[in-house]
């Protein structure tokens, strides 16, 4: 039987507002088993990247409960969650622009206080990740020089840097072009299978969620199958 | 740490950032600035203050034991005017702790005793407490516990100094008096920091004491014009030896400009540039110029070379008769040194002969000159010179180095006048004086009137003078110096317990020199300026520290998305608070950095640097009565300590805002792609 990863149980949000409050999510059921991939689509503004958000850690709910690799959020362990479990990918890459393509690779593992120095593991699971996407040869580049194709791999690496369960990616291919667009799926469809991480994507792009093991629609605030 | 490649990334200036460098670069400078400005002023107050302690306790001791009004009423003190063993005179301390016997009383021979005196203290074996001996033992077993302890009694006294000013002038001798109200302090002896007080004879107090070995004073008690007479031959040649046995004179110049070159000092066959100055075409004198100084123009002159053929002297090609002057213009300095011999047949200055040696046009010059129209421009003193001052005259004494400014020079004699009490009337009675040097007082409030007098004097106008009389329980007393200032009041603590333990506590005030009464407020105005300066200092200190808080709110905006990242790869609030605020440390620290160079830098050139504000100002920037000859160099540790503790915290505080502000930045919001 397969491990589940991921565990939301009637997940509501919702933004305060002036007169009253904006309901986001109405009650999200979702369970994803290890090693499957996902697919999130729906209209823009119906609330699929802070649902996102809130399957990483990155933003709170208002009610119901959420279990994500066995660990229930929140809780003190969320850092090591975020840090150790999760890798985000994101529409606008979200990269740390003064710094190489190697050292952006790395930055999960030094923020997890690992080694990280020429010859360290991290170090050498860096340069391999980068090789994994091909940017090999644009390791020792600072990521501001990078074409937006370039800037999605080095994050889908960061994203696998410390062997996380779980890849939330956020319309990975939102500012690409639709070539650059199908590469970046196909990498980050190919890399996540290939080394066994459960996927969750929020995408508008149909022949990405195809790709995909099972496809949710999010509509008024739940998720029901396409 | 990742933090640590973080804060690196956002304090290097970057073009990009344009406005947050020059911001961090200025909060910076202007830390820098003030750093600098506060340890520069506090090193240097603290330096002066330091200056100032050390003169005032080695003059008066870190520690003064003065009687109280119980010692002045007790029966021990009172019996001496009793007592015919006494000569019925009151005894100072120093002459207490001399007398045999401590009670000198003898019921056969002494009048009885007033039933209104109080009754003596006596030991158990009924002999008199003696307080002077028993707070001498009491300072004697402290020596044991503190090796460099030292005391010695003080008189204080007061009297008009009045100083016969003979000076030999260009052309005659010129005579003025000078009269002065002094106090008069006894001379500690046995002070073991007076050497560094005492100020070192200059030329002009050693030139004046050679002329005045041709001197001898008939009279100094007598306000005579005509007291300076000329001495014999035999006093004189004694006066001159024991005077150069301690100072070795290293070199010589000229009294004055167009000095008479003695024409033995050409050497042979070389040439001078000369000028010949003629009058009906003949020539009258030679005036070789030195190359320092300006040509002289004459109304009719002829410039050629002077040369020595022969022993003859030629201008071109003109043979010069030995009667015309040679004159050099400029002053020179001869290497000099003294032949002996000259001394033991001189009857005159005049006849004291030095070998020399000089340039002149950059040409070597030697031989032997006599004292003629020379003077000292150099000299060492002995070690035995002040012993020798002080010796070879009756009563020599130690003025302030003020009197120096008013033209007193070492040798000057006269005499202290002070008023007795007669019979029928108040009779002026006068002591002979002579300057034995000169001494710096620092910056007491008396310190410029106060003369440094043997014990003698002060005892003689104390005991028949009643109309300089000081309040008695300061004008008579024991002095303590010990190495360690800090240990001033650990000795006091220590003197009065076991003057309690003696008994003798009652009879003695024990004061440090934080208590003196004529240094007190001095002390405690510099004190208060100090913590005053402090205060305004960290005050500029927080205002130049508070520029890092809104350099880190900008840094903080700007890099909003980054610390969004750093949330999701899971860098904890403590890490992001971390990074803001050692930005702000590291930058007060640096700022601290270079203030604290900057100091050392203006520490190490400060004469230079008083030398350029005295330039802007117009007038010398420091008086050197209050701060001293040149400003203390030394970094203030306490001033270092003080910058390097409040610098980094204030940064740290004027940090704390913007890392908070950081550390509260919503992950969510800032990763959303715009």
């Amino acid at each position: 039987m397969k491990k589940t990863i991921l565990k939301a149980k009637n997940i509501q949000k919702s933004y305060p507002g002036i007169k009253e409050d904006t309901k986001v999510l109405l009650g999200i059921d979702l369970e994803v088993e290890e090693n499957e991939t996902l697919a999130i689509m729906g209209k823009s503004g119906e609330g699929k990247s802070t649902l996102l958000h809130i399957l990483g850690t990155l933003e709170s709910y208002n009610s119901g409960s959420l279990e994500v690799c066995s660990y229930k959020t929140p809780s003190p362990s969320t850092l090591k969650i975020r840090n150790e479990k999760i890798g985000f990918v994101f529409q606008a890459y979200n990269l740390l622009e003064d710094y190489t393509a190697l050292e952006n690779v790395l930055m999960p593992a030094k923020i997890g206080r690992k080694p990280t120095q020429k010859g360290s593991e991290a170090y050498e699971r860096a340069l391999l990740l980068l090789d994994l996407v091909g940017l090999n040869k644009r390791a020792f580049f600072l990521t501001k020089l990078l074409s937006g194709g370039e800037k999605q791999r080095v994050a889908i690496a960061r994203a696998l840097m410390n062997n996380p369960d779980l890849i939330l990616a956020d319309e990975p291919s939102g500012n690409l072009d639709s070539t650059t667009s199908s590469l970046i799926h196909d990498l980050l469809l190919s890399t996540v299978k290939e080394m066994g991480k459960t996927l969750i994507v929020v995408t508008h792009d149909k022949e990405l969620a195809s790709s995909c093991d099972r496809t949710l629609l999010l509509k008024d605030g739940i998720l029901c199958t396409s | 740490m990742f933090e640590l490649s973080i804060i690196k990334k956002y304090l290097l200036p970057k073009r990009k950032q344009l406005s947050v460098s020059l911001i961090g670069l200025m909060s910076i400078a202007v830390i820098a600035l003030v750093v600098w400005l506060l340890l520069v002023f506090l090193s240097v107050t603290e330096g002066i203050e330091k200056q100032w302690v050390h003169k005032l306790t080695s003059l008066n001791g870190p520690l003064r034991i003065t009687p109280k009004n119980a010692y002045y009423n007790s029966y021990y003190y009172k019996v001496d005017t009793l007592s015919v063993a006494s000569d019925y005179k009151e005894k100072t301390i120093r002459e207490k702790l001399a007398a045999l016997n401590s009670d000198p009383y003898n019921p056969d021979e002494d009048a009885e005793i007033p039933p209104t005196w109080q009754r003596p203290e006596k030991n158990p074996d009924n002999s008199l407490i003696d307080p002077v001996k028993l707070a001498a033992a009491t300072l004697n077993e402290l020596k044991n516990k503190h090796p460099s302890l030292v005391y010695q009694d003080f008189e204080l006294s007061g009297a008009m100094m009045r100083l016969q000013l003979t000076r030999d002038e260009t052309t005659h001798e010129t005579q003025s008096y000078l009269t002065q109200a002094s106090y008069l302090a006894s001379f500690a002896d046995k002070n073991p920091y007076l050497a560094s007080l005492i100020l070192k004879p200059s030329p002009k107090d050693l030139n004046h004491l050679l002329y005045l070995t041709e001197k001898k004073n008939s009279s100094l008690l007598v306000d005579e014009s005509e007291s300076l007479v000329k001495n014999s031959k035999e006093d004189f040649r004694l006066a001159l030896a024991s005077l150069l046995d301690t100072i070795k004179i290293t070199t010589l110049q000229p009294r004055f400009s167009h000095w008479k070159l003695p024409s033995a000092f050409i050497p042979e066959k070389e040439s001078f540039q000369a000028v010949a100055c003629l009058t009906n075409d003949k020539i009258t004198h030679i005036t070789i110029n030195d190359q320092k100084e300006q040509n002289v123009q004459y109304l009719s002159s002829k410039e050629g070379k002077i040369t020595k053929k022969d022993g003859q002297l030629f201008f071109e090609n003109t043979l010069l008769p030995p009667t015309i002057p040679l004159l050099v213009n400029g002053k020179l300095l001869f290497k000099a040194a003294l032949i002996p011999s000259s001394l033991e047949k001189a009857s005159h200055l005049k006849d004291v002969k030095f070998a020399v040696e000089t340039t002149l046009q950059n040409k070597p010059l030697k031989g032997s000159l006599s004292w003629d129209g020379l003077e000292i421009a150099t000299a060492n003193p002995e070690n035995t010179f002040l012993e020798h001052m002080l010796l070879s005259q009756e009563n020599g004494v130690l003025l302030a180095k003020s009197f120096q400014e008013s033209g007193v020079k070492t040798g000057d004699t006269g005499y202290l006048a002070y008023s007795s009490a007669t019979a029928s009337s108040l009779q002026e009675q006068r002591i002979p004086i002579c300057v034995a040097g000169f001494y710096d007082p620092g910056i007491m409030a008396v310190g410029n009137k106060c003369i440094l007098v043997p014990n003698s004097i002060t005892k003689t106008i104390n005991s028949s003078s009643n109309s300089t009389h000081f309040d008695p329980t300061e004008s008579n007393g024991i002095l303590v110096w010990f190495k360690d200032l800090k240990e001033a009041e650990k000795i006091k603590a220590e003197l009065i317990a076991s003057f309690e333990e003696k008994g003798i506590a009652k009879y003695w005030k024990v004061s440090t020199y934080k208590e003196y009464d004529f240094a007190k407020d001095l002390m405690q105005q510099f004190q208060s300026d100090k913590y005053l300066f402090t205060m305004v200092g960290i005050i500029i200190l927080i205002v130049a520290c508070s520029n890092i808080i809104s350099l880190l709110i900008i840094l903080v905006n700007d890099k909003k998305k980054e610390i969004g990242i750093l949330q999701s790869m899971g860098a904890s609030s403590k890490s992001i608070a971390l990074i803001f605020s050692a930005s702000g440390i590291v930058m007060g620290v640096l700022g601290s950095m270079i203030g604290i160079l900057g100091a050392l830098l203006t520490l190490h050139n400060i004469d230079s640097v008083v030398k350029a504000l005295s330039f802007i100002q117009g007038h010398s920037a420091f008086n050197a009565a209050f701060w001293g000859e040149s400003l203390p160099s030394h970094l203030s540790e306490s001033a270092l300590v003080f910058i390097l503790i409040s610098t980094p915290l204030i940064s740290l505080f004027a940090a704390l805002i913007p890392a908070l502000k950081a550390c509260k930045t919503p992950t969510s919001s800032t990763l959303r792609s715009e």
